[in-house]
């Protein structure tokens, strides 16, 4: 128990790479949370890929003890975010356990389509915003212009925003005056029901779920019985207590105003969902606060074991990801080409490619992934609604009513020269036009409708491309609309490989059938006998190539019985042929599967 | 079956495309390489075993005094058993051999004799460095029949820079008309260290592309055919009966003992083989060397694959009984995916009473089948 006036609850904001771990870490530093050896790792970014990728996947929280100027001792509970779109509304959850937000800007880049988002997620949790200027001791530095961004843009007060290093660790005990000083204590009653909110979980193989939490009214002890107001759940605490940078501090009671750990002997993630209410399951509250939201699959894609005897092992590692990734969804799926695997559900394209690389990184596991896709709904003639993640299942056309597919609003922040070639891009995507903002004389915020289908082929790259790595993007789910939608189905030596069909507006289809013939007779290469590659629509071919038979490939003699270099040579082979997938009569590299996505379009 | 391969590494002058354990200018070297060779014989740890073909290939051995070679037959016969039967062959180049040498090889018992003649066309024998014309290999052949050679092979080439299909059919008339017993032809390959190989890096060298490659093989096979020349294996064609037993046993995994500066053994169940410098192979026979010392008996898996990618060389295939006879166990269970994937679906291979084949439509491409059967 502590005194409310002496906490303060917070989280960082930053686009990527702008500095929001190192920052973290050098708060963790500077109040004597970590040791200089322990620095060597980010410790809020304890997944290797997450460090890898300069980016937080999951929320983390930590207690720091400061010892402010007035001579003080304050509590200060960081909540780190994950910094990507697809992780919006974790973002959103950990925001509202928190009364102000530090927001990291990059002295040279300035502000981006992620600090934006962000700081409007923090403006619509009512956060007093912290604004701190990072890598002020880079060449490229311009702390002025930064801070005429802060007001212009954002709309608060840059001026006196600390003016920091977090790589170097200049300046950083005026972040934390600042938190002192702006960010409000946390308010509550403490003798109100029980309303905990659930910002994050942890899957502990000794403990079940570890649950955080962000305590806004009353009070909790071990021993009590609490209530998942959500998914109605209840389980008997166990313990209760703090997150410290080495650990769990355990306590009698956590009250309100407080961030905290429940333990409860939870045998599964699936039971404390982000965003939930717990509260005690006698004498309860009554009502759950308000921003729950069941978190959906936007991305959907199969994923196979490259050797179909690791099946099991690709259930296991999916079931031990999915422990700590309620967001995660897979269920078993068949396909023709692929064999036995898992149709797997996302909450977007970086979810989704970093759950792949997890797989392959941390199990050890060499896959084969289908296109993603989204979800379509499938209004039938006789009325049903249908929903469609997988080209396979999608019915026949004299079944089909009409089609709905997924819009988002996208919002792309970029330097002005950029406009016309993005909006290029963006109608050729099917995105329609809704406004453009200049936010400051160089760079306009470019808002468009978008097709989700449209941004999961190659979006990104293509952005990347076309703006020399300048733009910034961002989208949230808006809506379903009705679209014409056909199944593309690929075909080779006459047979139709599931595994490479896909869902495509129709206006869309031609193109996209004929690149992606192209692009298969690129990578498959030539075989025994000729490979027709076909595109087809409801049983139409609208595109042709062709894989010419292989014409020579032989040894010659083997001089004076010289056998080995002939082995070398066919085992050389041999080896180039294990990323190849038997395709009824066809071998097709597996690489295949994942070109749709790369159709330079 | 078992057969003795003698290495001799000397030629008068490198072809543009060689990268054989050759050497020119050395030949002065001869006699005492003969003498390590007749060493190593006298020494072999096979000594006495039964041997049904004896093959001496280089290099060029007419380039060398005969009286080495017929010195190295006559220990060869004097160490072990060699069947009267014996197919006995000799390497020779046009420009290389006289009657008189071709007679005493001849009456040394050597009774087969594979002539290299690479074209009929002049141009192209200079194109590809080699010493002689067509003419030359006319006179060569003719002195060899005179010479009691009744089983002469022949060694052609296509693939080559500049040659398009009418110089090759050209060559494939010129010579069934001569009407050796035995043809071989060779696709060129350019292998890395040969002139052609530098010549191709610095875009100086054209050659046919794989269809008109493809297009030359065929035509040899439909040629020869005709003509009474059938393939027996990939490369090679001959008049009924007149097929090479030397290569059969590279191809049907029997025992092969080889001497000489870098030749390769297959005996005992281990592949091992020489030195490949003339001076490095003379100073390791006489410092008592055995190349097969330390080389490791090859695993029943690794002699599987060979049965089967040596075997599927043939026209006739592979025998499912010799399989069993051989590793006690069937073909069909060890090799189910890759014979089930060519038999069934891609139908590359056929059945043809006991044997396992490939169709011939596809012998040309036979990697893409063979390297199925790499476990």
């Amino acid at each position: 128990m502590h005194s409310r006036d002496n906490i303060r609850n917070f989280s960082i904001i930053a686009h990527v790479d702008h500095g929001k771990s190192t920052l973290a870490d050098r708060l963790l530093e500077l109040t004597g949370a970590l040791t200089q050896r322990e620095m060597q790792e980010q410790i809020l970014d304890n997944m290797e890929l997450e460090r890898e990728r300069g980016i937080t996947i999951k929320a983390r929280a930590v207690r720091l003890i400061y010892k402010a100027k007035d001579g003080s001792e304050y509590y200060l509970n960081l909540i780190d975010t994950p910094g990507h779109v697809d992780f919006n509304y974790e973002v959103s959850r950990s925001l509202a356990a928190c009364e102000g937000a530090v927001l990291v800007v990059d002295a040279a880049q300035g502000i981006e389509a992620q600090t934006l988002a962000n700081t409007y997620l923090a403006f619509e949790h009512d956060l007093e915003i912290v604004p701190v200027i990072n890598k002020i001791d880079l060449p490229g530095a311009r702390p002025d212009e930064v801070k005429q961004e802060i007001e212009d843009i954002i709309g608060i007060d840059g001026e006196n925003a600390p003016l920091i290093s977090a790589k170097n660790g200049i300046n950083i005990e005026e972040v934390l005056e600042k938190i002192v000083e702006l960010i409000p204590p946390p308010e509550g009653d403490e003798d109100a029901p029980l309303k905990a909110l659930i910002f994050d979980s942890y899957y502990d193989a000794y403990k079940g779920v570890i649950v955080y939490v962000r305590v806004m009214d009353g009070s909790l002890r071990p021993g009590q019985r609490i209530k998942m107001m959500a998914t109605g759940s209840e389980f008997d605490v166990v313990d209760v207590g703090y997150l410290l940078s080495n650990g769990m501090l355990s306590a009698d009671e956590i009250s309100a105003g407080e961030v905290a750990f429940i333990t409860a002997s939870i045998k599964s993630v699936q039971d404390v969902k982000v965003g939930d209410t717990v509260t005690t399951a006698s004498k309860g509250a009554s009502e759950a606060l308000p921003g729950y939201k069941e978190v959906k699959s936007m991305v959907y894609s199969g994923i196979y074991p490259a050797d179909g005897a690791r099946y099991d092992d690709l259930r296991d590692a999916l079931e031990k990801l999915k422990l700590n990734d309620a967001a995660l969804n897979f269920e078993a799926e068949t396909s023709i080409a692929l064999g036995f695997g898992f149709r797997c559900g996302f909450l977007g394209l970086l979810h989704m490619e970093i759950i792949q690389e997890r797989l392959e990184r941390e199990f050890n596991l060499d896959l084969v992934t289908t296109a993603p896709s989204v979800e379509y709904k499938v209004i039938k003639t006789d009325g049903t609604v249908l929903s469609v993640d997988n080209p396979t299942n999608m019915p026949e056309p004299s079944e089909i009513d009409y089609m709905e597919e997924p819009i988002v609003r996208a919002a792309i922040l970029t330097p002005k020269e950029y406009v016309g070639s993005i909006m290029e891009l963006c109608q050729g995507r099917r995105g329609s036009y809704i406004d453009m903002e200049y936010l400051d004389t160089n760079r306009v915020q470019l808002n468009y409708m978008m097709p989700l289908n449209e941004i999961i082929y190659d979006f990104f790259d293509a952005l990347k491309s076309r703006t020399r790595g300048y733009a910034s993007f961002d989208y949230e789910f808006e809506k379903y609309q009705k679209s014409e939608l056909v199944k593309l189905d690929m075909l080779l030596n006459g047979e139709p490989v599931d595994a490479l069909s896909f869902i495509v507006h129709k206006e869309r289809a031609y193109p996209r059938g004929r690149k992606m013939a192209e692009k298969l007779k690129e990578v498959i290469p030539r075989q025994l006998f000729e490979v027709p590659i076909q595109a087809a629509v409801g049983g139409k071919i609208i595109a042709r190539e062709t894989v010419k038979a292989m014409r020579k490939d032989v040894l010659a003699k083997c001089y004076g019985g010289d056998i080995s270099r002939k082995r070398k040579l066919l085992e050389k082979q041999k080896e180039g042929k294990k990323r190849m997938r038997q395709v009824g009569s066809v071998e097709v590299p597996q690489e295949a599967f994942m070109s749709v996505l790369k159709l330079d379009e | 079956m078992a057969g003795i391969y003698i290495h001799i590494p000397f030629c008068i002058k490198k072809c543009a495309y060689c990268d054989f354990n050759s050497y020119p200018d050395i030949r002065d070297m001869s006699y005492s390489f003969g003498k390590a060779v007749i060493s190593e014989i006298k020494n072999s740890p096979y000594k006495n075993k039964r041997i049904d073909t004896v093959y001496i290939g280089g290099g060029t051995p007419t380039c060398i005094d005969e009286n080495i070679l017929i010195d190295i037959l006559a220990a060869v016969r004097e160490s072990f058993d060699v069947a009267d039967s014996a197919e006995i062959t000799v390497e020779c180049n046009p420009g290389t051999a006289d009657f008189k040498k071709l007679l005493a090889l001849r009456r040394a018992g050597i009774d087969r004799l594979s002539i290299g003649c690479q074209s009929a066309d002049d141009m192209l024998l200079k194109k590809i460095g080699r010493i002689h014309t067509f003419e030359d290999f006319t006179n060569c052949f003719f002195d060899a029949r005179r010479a009691g050679f009744e089983n002469i092979s022949v060694d052609l080439m296509f693939g080559l820079p500049g040659q398009t299909s009418g110089i090759w059919r050209d060559t494939l008339r010129k010579i069934t008309e001569i009407g050796p017993e035995h043809i071989s032809a060779y696709s060129l390959k350019i292998e890395e260290g040969t002139p052609f190989f530098e010549m191709k890096s610095r875009g100086k060298l054209s050659v046919p592309d794989d269809d008109a490659n493809r297009e030359m093989y065929d035509t040899a096979v439909e040629l020869l055919n005709d003509r009474g020349y059938c393939r027996y294996e990939i490369s090679n064609f001959s008049k009924a009966g007149f097929e090479s037993l030397h290569n059969l046993i590279y191809w049907t995994l029997g025992e092969y003992i080889g001497f000489g500066a870098g030749a390769h053994s297959f005996a005992g169940g281990r592949r091992f083989s020489n030195p490949l410098g003339v001076s490095d192979y003379i100073e390791f026979v006489s410092s008592g060397g055995r190349a097969e010392d330390g080389a490791e008996r090859e695993s029943e898996t690794d002699l599987m694959c060979e049965f089967m990618f040596l075997g599927l060389r043939l026209d006739r295939g592979v025998s499912e009984r010799e399989f069993k006879k051989r590793f006690g166990k069937d073909m069909r269970g060890v090799f189910k995916k890759p014979l089930e994937k060519h038999l069934n679906v891609t139908r590359a291979l056929e059945t043809d009473g006991d044997n396992i084949k490939i169709r011939p439509e596809y012998t040309y491409v036979s990697n893409l089948i063979m390297s199925d059967f790499i476990l």
